[in-house]
């Protein structure tokens, strides 16, 4: 038995910044070119009297359900994967307990859900998407939801005020946009539409290189990435190097796969430019030339990336019916690995 | 079904106000007792929800893995063998979802051990009044299960909406100045702890009818809001007053921790022999209840 991808949502708050005004805003300005160095142009901002994590995760999650389907009351599985979990509006509590989920699953009209959140960095999704493909290959739950509501430019706001040189360690901050996502996962009923293979592992040496955590400066909350280590080419190469003793165990390669896209983590251009070099480097091949992106226009969203990537490539028609997809997640701690989709009847 | 318990372990020293260090020492007994090394465990499961300096990146099992030594550097190690660390917050309930993934994933044979570790420190380091929780660790290693009559046999979990939600714990981004690392506001609810009960009870009652479990030597495992609370539930369900266990007497309530250290206090009662049954039953905020049953 195999999973699939039923239906997919997503939330854009409707107020953009372009990253040159974010710059504009710094305390201390850097003497280089951010905009340059990350590809980013704009992101989107959230307006917190309307637009908290709870009310962006709900928007994503109806969109999915509008075109699912699955009525919520059918749901088996609700998780939320976010890292930044601000309800009450602009009073912005940071919430522990209860779990989000809860509060979203009533909301949703889906009360009879198991429902916890997941907080594991930028792969918040990707591990509730992984925690429902297994629960649903074991045939203990039908199907699932997995949400992020991201209000990543918290850490962002801190940055502006915070850092201070070249050097400072908020400066991945900076890339940061906010959005929501949401991804239902059911049984495949045939190869066209179905997760082929998903691996997911943390390697915890580099579980230091960063870290989020409230400023001890200021009042926000802060991101402190040392990012020459955590791009480093050792650290890219661990999701080649663990997909390929996939492919050797289970009698594949990259190139026999055929993936006509391929969707980074999406941290900046040249990143992904790099992402896919070392890659290739490491599989002894092309990777697919179409590598699918918004950072330009959506900066880094954190847990919803890759998903907000996908959504935009099926609107733009980048993605045609029954084209294999290879979603290379990556998050700090750090977490890497693999996922493999055919996507062909579903619909944005 | 899929998973059995091979290991336990608590940390329990006072003086260590660090939920990543407790969670460790636990994990390390743990692995010890079950004769398990840290290489051959593939997710590692923290659902311990109040951390030291609040921190929200990486997932706190992360520290974790780090410091027991788990997938340090999947290359480095050349050894074919993978793990994934993650948080999973749903307080008192939270170590009951993550048996139900555990026994899922158990099923298919790809994954070999699964470490679910709990424990809550206040984000200061520090005893600080109103705080409802006690800082310990526990950890509870999981294992294939061949045999269909022993393991987990079934699970159940059931919400509720009440006011204020029972309890809510945050950190208040617009009034804690630069002190967001010591920091954390827990409202509870006066309704709180009788509802939980409620809900709880009833979940169990219906749970146990729905599977015909024989509550005649049953032993109760249940969360531990006040020291009433796993008595009167016991009661409710007619499970003997000695096969309650009363984790609050000694240890006060310990949400995320209580079913790894009750499991743990079972054994060193000498109360798990094989055959023996056991009623994982879990209180949250939210609110929300979960029971699973459990043959040793």
């Amino acid at each position: 038995m195999k999973a699939r991808i039923e239906s997919l949502g997503v939330y854009l708050p409707e107020k953009k910044l372009d990253m040159k005004d974010r710059i504009a805003s710094m305390q201390n300005v850097p003497s280089f070119d951010l905009q340059k160095i990350t590809g980013i142009d704009q992101v989107r901002v959230a307006d917190l009297s309307h637009e908290d994590s709870f009310a962006m995760a709900m928007a994503a999650a109806r969109d999915a359900l509008s075109r699912s389907k699955y009525k919520a009351e059918e749901l088996d599985c609700i998780i939320i994967g976010s890292i930044i979990r601000y309800t009450n509006g602009e009073s912005r509590h940071f919430t522990f307990e209860p779990p989000l989920s809860h509060s979203i699953k009533y909301a949703l009209g889906a009360p009879q859900a198991m429902h916890f959140d997941v907080s594991n960095a930028c792969a918040g999704m990707f591990t509730g998407v992984l925690l429902l493909e297994r629960m649903i290959k074991a045939g203990t739950i039908k199907n699932g939801l997995v949400i992020s509501g991201e209000f990543a430019t918290t850490v962002a706001e801190t940055a502006v005020k915070e850092i201070v040189d070249a050097t400072d360690p908020q400066f991945g901050s900076m890339t940061v946009g906010d959005s929501a996502a949401a991804v239902i996962l059911d049984r495949a009923v045939s190869d066209e539409d179905c997760i082929h293979y998903f691996e997911l592992m943390s390697c915890a040496d580099y579980a230091h290189l960063c870290l989020g955590m409230p400023s001890d400066k200021s009042q926000g909350l802060a991101l402190y990435t040392i990012n020459a280590e955590m791009h480093k080419k050792d650290r890219i190469q661990l999701w080649p190097r663990y997909q390929m003793a996939y492919y050797e165990e289970h009698g594949s390669n990259v190139e026999a796969e055929n993936f006509a896209h391929i969707i980074h983590h999406q941290v900046g251009t040249r990143a992904i430019h790099n992402f896919n070099k070392y890659g290739s480097e490491v599989f002894g091949a092309q990777l697919p030339e179409s590598t699918l992106r918004v950072v330009e226009s959506l900066g880094n969203t954190a847990t919803t990336a890759h998903f907000v990537t996908l959504y935009q490539a099926l609107k733009s028609s980048q993605i045609k019916k029954g084209e294999k997809i290879l979603i290379v997640p990556m998050a700090s701690g750090v977490v890497g690995g693999f996922l493999s989709v055919t996507i062909t009847h579903l619909e944005v | 079904m899929g998973a059995l318990i091979i290991g336990t372990g608590i940390s329990t020293d006072k003086t260590e106000k660090s939920s990543i260090q407790h969670a460790v020492i636990a994990a390390k007994e743990c692995m010890a007792k079950a004769k398990v090394l840290a290489e051959d465990v593939d997710f590692i499961i923290n659902t311990g929800i109040y951390r030291e300096k609040n921190i929200f990146e990486p997932a706190v099992a992360l520290l974790i893995q780090k410091e027991l030594g788990m997938n340090g550097d999947y290359v480095k190690a050349n050894n074919g063998k993978d793990a994934i660390g993650f948080d999973l917050m749903n307080g008192g309930i939270g170590a009951l979802n993550a048996f139900k993934i555990a026994d899922s994933l158990l099923q298919s044979g790809a994954v070999r051990h699964v470490l679910i570790i709990g424990g809550e420190a206040h984000p200061s380091g520090k005893d600080v009044s109103g705080f409802p929780y006690t800082t310990l660790g526990s950890a509870i290693l999981l294992a294939k299960n061949v045999d269909a009559k022993r393991g987990f046999q079934g699970f159940d979990f059931r919400s509720r909406q009440i006011e204020g939600q029972g309890r809510i714990g945050f950190l208040d981004m617009t009034n804690v100045g630069p002190n967001g690392r010591d920091s954390m506001t827990i409202k509870t609810h006066p309704g709180y702890i009788p509802a939980a009960k409620a809900l709880a009870t009833e979940l169990a009652k219906e749970f146990i009818s729905k599977n015909k479990i024989k509550t005649e030597g049953l032993h109760l495992i249940a969360s531990q809001l006040d020291e009433s609370f796993g008595k009167e539930i016991a009661k409710g369900l007619d499970v003997a007053p000695e096969f309650a266990l009363n984790l609050f007497k000694d240890f006060g309530d310990v949400n995320s921790a209580t079913f790894g250290l009750g499991f743990n206090q079972l054994q060193k009662l000498k109360k798990r022999d094989a055959g023996t049954e056991v009623l994982f039953l879990g209180a949250a905020a939210g609110i929300d209840s979960g029971v699973a049953h459990y043959i040793c």
